[in-house]
């Protein structure tokens, strides 16, 4: 395969997979949050935040395909993998793998935003849980994370700016 | 620092006359935290009748308080009354015992409970007539379609009319089976409305009980026709006249209610904190004891209250008490409740550790540290000069707001300006501002490490960090239990942690060539030997021991990985604001003709995205700080399970206590 469809590939996919998750979880929070809200309007700024958490997945998503886009010099230059060489194709499917690994990672947003919604549930409930609430959502976070860091070794090692 | 506040235990006896001030006396100092008492020769001490009127009166006072509270003044919101709250001016009360409060309050409620209730159930009497005028109105506009006099469709002595909807399709059954039922003794008109049939049927006051059962297996929606004269249309002109009157009437009930609102709001919501905290005193009741003559009270005390209280309550009682105050016994250890106690500084902190849960009275208060390592996490996630700078002015700005308050805004303030200032440092280091805004308009700007490029060096910092604070966790954790005598468990659960971690260590660096590899091997094999050790002196079965060694050792390592965050998130914060930065040098250029858009869009996006960047990434490092503290450090040592110090202590917003002596 052409270099291009490898990298293309993989800032796509790192976008899109976390992307799509994040809403999921998003939507689910929402959904949570929409009742808290209705019960007591107390409850927004709170539900708010906590809806929030599961859309980090995405960021880091979008951060994934900006460096693939910037290491591979498709912003910023012409892209630098143009050539089917070994090298290249090397470099190219490296960027793919990274950007699958945030792509995949980042479904841990859906079941952030189960963690979130029943979180909504309880703070509006006892205000009081709130931080303890945020606490058990990013626990899913963690995944991502670990996901992200690969990633970021993975392009700046393997690839480089 | 580290020790929680030193408790002595206070025992008081003293006569039943004084009991209404001593009680109000400690009450209103906050400083007692009260335990139930059990003695056999004596009884529980139960509310009298005033205390159970003060509870009534609670009740009642805050059932009016909601009601006035819809037509009071509204304060000033959003930003402004965010970041600098009014303080509530606080009016003195002179108590000379609860008899006389309640007296007061009956007094006080003799004139202003009617005169507003009276209001109350006028506005609402006025709500619901006006919502009856709309409904009919709404079955007069139905009624129009035929145009005809209303009191014609009113039943007559030997007549019945029925007036309502019927589905299209089921209208034409209807009149069949009504008139074969009812031997074509029927008479009606219909009218299409609204996609239904509207129909009008007369019949025969004797046929009714024939026609009923039929007209609800079709369906039939019944109409109540209004008690009204004329034609639909002069009605519905008439009823909206009444409606308009009413109205009027109602605006000047509600200009009433906002005066009396004016007048008592603030003094019901000044009765019913004073009644709240008689509450408050009568359930406290049932922790005391007493005889015909006397009565006794024993709790907990920080120690350097004890001259202060002894004091006070010998002057309360004229000297006609018994106070004794000793030290805790060991065996009282899990009973004492426990308050933090730190310099001004690290105080805000202990918010953090109590949302945890505090330690037991022998523990260690891990606060100081968590103070420090909480917000340099932060300041390594975020990690970017002008982000903490943003943050550093909003918490500043709400800390000199609500620093009469001293309320939770406050605190969470002035942990976020000390994150905001680690923030602030961490980023100059890593040559932060915007991101890399400023490199990429062209200006340089010294950095110590880029963290995008050098992105392997980050992690290692972080990992390292990570592996510094699990030491430091462990070794608390290893000098707290020697010195409560729990030398074992403190040799078998932290010990081989600490030792494995300096071998790890030792052998990094002599990997770096700075040391030989034996000194690692020195640490890192009893380490190890002794973690297997540990592990297998538990009584499961041997299969299952040494699963949960491996289990152990992996957990281990998790929680070690896991301050890799650290760095993901530093890279994250540099990632979005990169990506904003990016995004502005895009439409920077753009013009259309002379007029350079693209500047002023630019401009609105760099703002708005990295406010929104500041934001989104406080959130992380907040959160994530939180969670390395929680989850890994506290694992390593802190068990959290003290009881935390809640002294016997008024409410006092709105009013102040002048305790006659």
């Amino acid at each position: 395969m052409e270099p291009i469809v490898y990298v293309a590939l993989g800032a796509a996919l790192a976008a899109g997979i976390a992307g799509a998750a994040s809403s999921f979880g998003v939507g689910i929070a929402g959904a949570a949050a929409a009742g808290a809200v209705a019960e007591d309007e107390k409850n927004f700024r709170n539900a708010l935040v906590l809806q929030g958490l599961p859309m980090t997945q995405s960021i880091y998503g979008l951060i994934t395909l900006f460096l693939i886009a910037l290491v591979s010099g498709i912003l910023g230059g012409g892209f630098k993998f143009a050539e089917t060489t070994t090298e290249n194709i090397i470099k190219a499917a490296i960027l793919l793998g990274a950007g699958l690994t945030v792509g995949l990672t980042g479904l841990s947003a859906i079941p952030q935003g189960i963690i979130a919604s029943a979180g909504i549930g309880a703070v509006s409930k006892n205000p009081k849980t709130f931080t303890q609430a945020i606490i058990f959502a990013a626990m899913a976070e963690t995944m991502a994370i670990f996901g992200l860091v690969g990633a970021l070794i993975l392009i700046i090692t393997g690839v480089g700016f | 620092m580290f020790k929680p506040e030193e408790m002595v235990k206070i025992e008081v006896l003293s006569l039943n006359r004084y009991k209404d001030s001593i009680l109000t006396y400690l009450h209103e100092q906050g400083v007692l935290e009260i335990r139930e008492i059990d003695v056999d020769v004596a009884q529980k001490d139960a509310p009298n009748e005033f205390y159970r009127k003060a509870a009534s009166y609670t009740i009642s006072l805050s059932r009016l308080i909601e009601f006035l509270k819809l037509y009071k003044k509204q304060e000033q919101g959003g930003i402004k009354g965010f970041i600098f709250p009014e303080l509530k001016p606080k009016r003195k009360y002179k108590y000379r015992g609860i008899e006389n409060l309640i007296k007061e309050i009956e007094s006080f409620l003799e004139n202003a409970e009617p005169e507003i209730k009276n209001i109350e159930s006028k506005i609402s009497s006025l709500n619901t007539e006006i919502e009856r005028l709309k409904t009919e109105i709404e079955t007069l506009e139905l009624l129009s379609a035929l145009d005809i006099e209303i009191e014609y469709l009113k039943p007559t002595k030997s007549v019945e009319i029925v007036v309502g909807f019927v589905e299209k399709d089921k209208f034409l059954p209807l009149i069949e089976e009504l008139k074969k039922a009812l031997d074509n003794r029927i008479a009606y008109v219909s009218r299409d409305l609204k996609g239904k049939v509207f129909v009008v049927v007369a019949l025969l006051n004797r046929d009714y009980d024939k026609a009923n059962p039929i007209l609800a297996k079709y369906s039939f929606e019944r109409i109540e026709v209004p008690e009204v004269r004329g034609k639909p249309k002069e009605a519905i002109a008439e009823l909206q006249e009444e409606i308009a009157r009413l109205n009027k009437e109602l605006e000047a009930a509600e200009k009433e209610a906002k005066s009396l609102a004016e007048k008592y709001h603030d003094e019901l919501v000044f009765y019913q904190e004073l009644m709240e905290n008689e509450r408050d005193k009568a359930n406290m009741l049932s922790n005391l004891v007493r005889t015909n003559m006397t009565f006794a009270l024993t709790g907990w005390l920080p120690k350097k209250y004890v001259p202060k209280i002894v004091e006070g309550l010998n002057k309360i009682s004229h000297g006609k008490i018994y106070v004794n105050i000793r030290p805790p016994t060991p065996e009282e250890l899990d009973e004492i409740p426990v308050k933090l106690k730190n310099p001004k500084f690290i105080e805000p902190f202990e918010m953090l550790t109590e949302m945890f849960g505090v330690p037991k009275y022998n523990e260690l208060d891990p606060t100081p540290i968590l103070a420090f390592t909480y917000s340099f996490f932060f300041g390594f996630m975020l990690t970017d000069f002008m982000y903490g700078l943003i943050i550093a002015i909003v918490a500043a700005l709400l800390i000199m707001g609500h620093k009469k308050l001293n309320d939770g805004v406050y605190r969470f303030s002035n942990i976020l300006l000390w994150s905001a200032l680690f923030t602030m440092v961490l980023g100059v280091l890593f040559g932060s501002y915007f991101g890399d805004a400023f490199q990429r308009a062209g200006i340089n700007v010294p950095a110590m490490l880029d963290p995008m490029r050098e992105a392997l060096i980050v992690l290692g910092l972080a990992l390292a960090i990570g592996l510094l604070h699990l030491f430091i966790g462990y070794t608390l954790g290893f000098i707290v239990k020697v010195k409560n005598k729990e030398t074992v468990s403190a040799v078998l659960e932290q010990l081989p942690w600490m030792l494995i971690i300096l071998g790890v260590v030792f052998l990094a660096l002599s990997m770096a060539g700075f040391t030989s590899t034996l000194l690692g091997e020195v640490f890192l094999v009893p380490g190890v030997a002794l973690f297997v050790i540990s592990e297998f002196k538990s009584d499961l079965p041997v299969l299952m021991r040494l699963l949960m060694t491996i289990s152990d050792f992996f957990g281990f390592i998790g929680n070690w990985l896991s301050y890799a965050r650290l760095m993901a998130l530093a890279l994250a914060t540099a990632g979005i604001a990169m990506v904003i930065n990016i995004i502005v040098a895009m439409i920077w250029g753009i013009k259309i003709g002379p007029v350079p858009l693209g500047i002023v869009i630019g401009l609105v996006v760099f703002v708005g995205g990295h406010i929104f960047s500041t934001a989104i990434n406080a959130l992380g490092a907040f959160v994530h700080a939180l969670r390395l503290h929680y989850v890994e450090f506290f694992g390593t040592f802190y068990s959290g399970d003290g009881k935390r110090f809640e002294p016997f202590k008024a409410k006092r917003e709105v009013s102040e206590l002048e305790l006659e002596i």
